[in-house]
């Protein structure tokens, strides 16, 4: 069997607004294991940035709180250590790309200090080591002339190349588990392919685990190897995959495929869910799918449904399934 | 061929670049360089590129928002930038935009009823009661219900947002429509009921489309024609199934071909790009593509493709073609 890098029990978190809470997460469950891409994928607010700002601990807190759970990285349950300590494993042991390269460097300092920092915080390694480390770092990522961009400000540099930055600082120290949240989703296709490619290469060379949040199907398509889609705060469905592309099962999953305009036929008309995602809390019983779901019955009105087994690492957290999985 | 409806010759927008204290002009951003291409009445044509191509800029040219630096474009026979601004006025009633973040282009002070009413009273149509029928009509239309009237923008979703923003453009019964990446801001569920819509309201209203975006899935599958844009210049040209099944340009083939497919099993050749696009203000000397291209040949550095006829219906600007 395959170690566990990251393991996610029952993770809910809550969001407050004036006097009333909102859970924005629902008692999520998920693995990461090692050498392991794992994709999220959902809409906007249907909660997976919040699911991994919890891991990182960096859920601003008001408004947000973890209300339950357990998030364990190898064993350790990342939430009862102290500040300090989750300080050792931010950017160390766990690190973080942002969606937006544009916003996630600070403008004031150089590339080189941003990336200096990160391993003179993390590494024993002497000032002019960690130049040299860092230098190593922005070859490894593909930025040509390093030496000179080691010195330029972000402003300086292009949207791709940002993004090559933020991914240099993210792989400094050689994390164990990379989340990646969006990290293409503001850039242009080639760069994009660029990106993916890099990323890719990177993991071989490693073996790091990458949480890869995206909402971009295509994407993780090409990179994960096990997908959990998200909606409306709940993990609605589990799949590797080839499983979840070719033999999806829940009725959202199937919807967010085929709305998907294809490159290779043309259709006349393209599918779409009607309606939109409910508002965090406006749903209090039954499937949170239900008012947009071609196939919903009485039963989806009156109980939740819960993620079942289809078969062996296929889940799925639909009433039409619930028979299938041996449970009812 | 059918009624031209759009008609852009040679279309060029330079920016000046102005430095120091005096604010002299350095030199010119060729945004857009010597673009050309005509939509035919009923037709939606694709512009596609990635950012900073400029093919918003050729939009707003063709809106008339910005004045082209040479070159013309053609409205139904006329020359836009020679109207007066009042003559301009009355021609914009055919001319509407969408564009492309529905948060940042509604006014967050005014009610739908409001947003609505303002192209209506701007170009005096109808009397109060008529126009609030006219408003009422429109947001059925577009999928909204009447009853949000006087609601505010910030009470709608994302999706629902740009239905406003379609409506907003569509209620003077426009002839062309300029939708600049109209959907990029919305969800993947929320992007196919906007696409639906808006073949449903081409359907509905004879519209014409120029469809800006950079996303060449949706391109493909709304547009019949495309223009492929790369660092202001029109790189390839024609109906939208020879671009797909018969790529001949470079950029072309290497922006196709790094697109994630959504299909696990498909495993492609991918051509990837070196390096990122040059600047706009120091292009380079001969083909715009040429510091990327897989394909570089010498005649490439020194002197610039010229857009040449390949098959019916399909123009590229590339030296291995000519």
């Amino acid at each position: 069997m395959q170690d566990i890098m990251l393991e996610v029990t029952d993770l809910t978190v809550n969001f407050r607004n004036d006097d009333t809470e909102y859970t924005v997460v629902n008692s999520i469950s998920f693995q990461v294991k090692k050498g392991e891409t794992l994709g999220l994928v959902g809409e906007s607010g249907c909660g997976k940035s919040v699911t991994s700002l919890s891991i990182m601990r960096l859920v601003p807190t008001p408004p947000g709180r973890i209300a339950s759970g357990e998030i364990r990285y190898k064993g350790t349950n990342l939430l009862s250590l102290k500040e300090k300590e989750m300080n050792a494993v931010r950017g160390n042991e766990i690190s973080m790309i942002f969606q937006e390269p544009m916003t996630s460097l600070t403008p004031v300092f150089t590339i080189g200090r941003q990336l200096d920092e990160v391993i003179l915080l993390h590494t024993d390694l002497s000032k002019k080591a960690a130049k040299a480390k860092s230098i190593e770092m922005l070859k490894l990522v593909g930025i040509p002339r390093a030496e000179e961009i080691y010195s330029s400000y972000p402003h300086e540099l292009s949207g791709g190349m940002r993004q090559r930055v933020m991914i240099a600082i993210g792989l400094a120290c050689e994390p164990q588990l990379l989340i990646a949240d969006e990290p293409t989703t503001a850039l242009d296709v080639t760069i994009q392919a660029q990106i993916l490619d890099l990323m890719r290469e990177l993991k071989e060379k490693t073996d790091t685990s990458i949480l890869f949040i995206t909402h971009d199907l295509g994407v993780v398509a090409e990179m994960c190897d096990r997908v959990i889609v998200m909606y409306a705060g709940e993990i609605v469905e589990e799949a590797d995959v080839d499983t979840l592309f070719h033999d999806p099962k829940h009725p959202y999953t199937c919807g967010l495929l085929e709305s998907i305009p294809s490159m290779h036929e043309k259709k006349h008309r393209l599918f779409s869910i009607g309606g939109q995602v409910p508002a965090a809390g406006s749903i209090q019983m039954g499937c949170r799918f239900r008012d947009r779901c071609s196939k919903a019955f009485d039963r989806c009105e009156k109980e939740d449904p819960e993620l079942v087994p289809l078969s062996s690492g296929h889940f799925c957290r639909c009433w039409l399934y619930a028979e299938q999985g041996g449970r009812s | 061929m059918s009624d031209t409806l759009l008609d852009v010759q040679r279309l060029q927008v330079h920016f000046p670049i102005k430095k120091g204290i005096f604010q002299r002009t350095q030199g010119y951003v060729k945004a857009v360089d010597d673009v050309s291409f005509t939509i035919a009445k009923g037709e939606t044509f694709g512009l596609v590129g990635e950012s900073g191509c400029g093919k918003s800029t050729t939009g707003r040219t063709v809106m008339n928002l910005i004045k082209p630096s040479g070159g013309q474009v053609l409205f139904a026979g006329e020359n836009l930038s020679a109207l007066s601004p009042k003559e301009m006025l009355s021609r914009r009633v055919d001319l509407q935009m969408v564009f492309q973040d529905p948060y940042a282009s509604l006014n967050p002070r005014l009610t739908v009823e409001q947003i609505l009413e303002e192209p209506l009273t701007a170009h005096q149509v109808g009397d109060a009661a008529e126009r609030k029928r006219t408003i009422e009509r429109m947001m059925e239309v577009c999928g909204l219900n009447p009853a949000y009237l006087k609601r505010y923008a910030h009470e709608f979703s994302g999706g629902q947002r740009q239905r406003i923003c379609i409506a907003r453009a569509l209620i003077l019964k426009p002839k062309l429509i300029v939708a600049d990446e109209p959907v990029s801001a919305l969800d993947v569920s929320i992007q196919s009921q906007i696409l639906n819509l808006l073949q449903d309201l081409q359907q509905e209203f004879q519209l014409t489309y120029l469809f800006i975006s950079h996303d060449l899935a949706v391109v493909k599958h709304l547009c019949s024609r495309v223009g492929v844009m790369y660092l202001g210049r029109m790189a390839e040209i024609g109906a939208a199934d020879n671009i797909y099944t018969n790529p001949l340009h470079p950029y072309t083939k290497s922006l196709l071909s790094a697109i994630p497919t959504a299909d696990p099993r498909q495993k492609k050749e991918r051509i990837l790009l070196r390096g990122e696009v040059p600047s706009p203000a120091n292009p380079p000397k001969g083909c715009a593509f040429v510091t990327r291209c897989p394909s570089a040949k010498d005649i490439c550095k020194h002197e610039r493709p010229r857009v040449s006829k390949v098959e019916d219906d399909h123009l590229v600007a590339c030296h291995l073609f000519t």
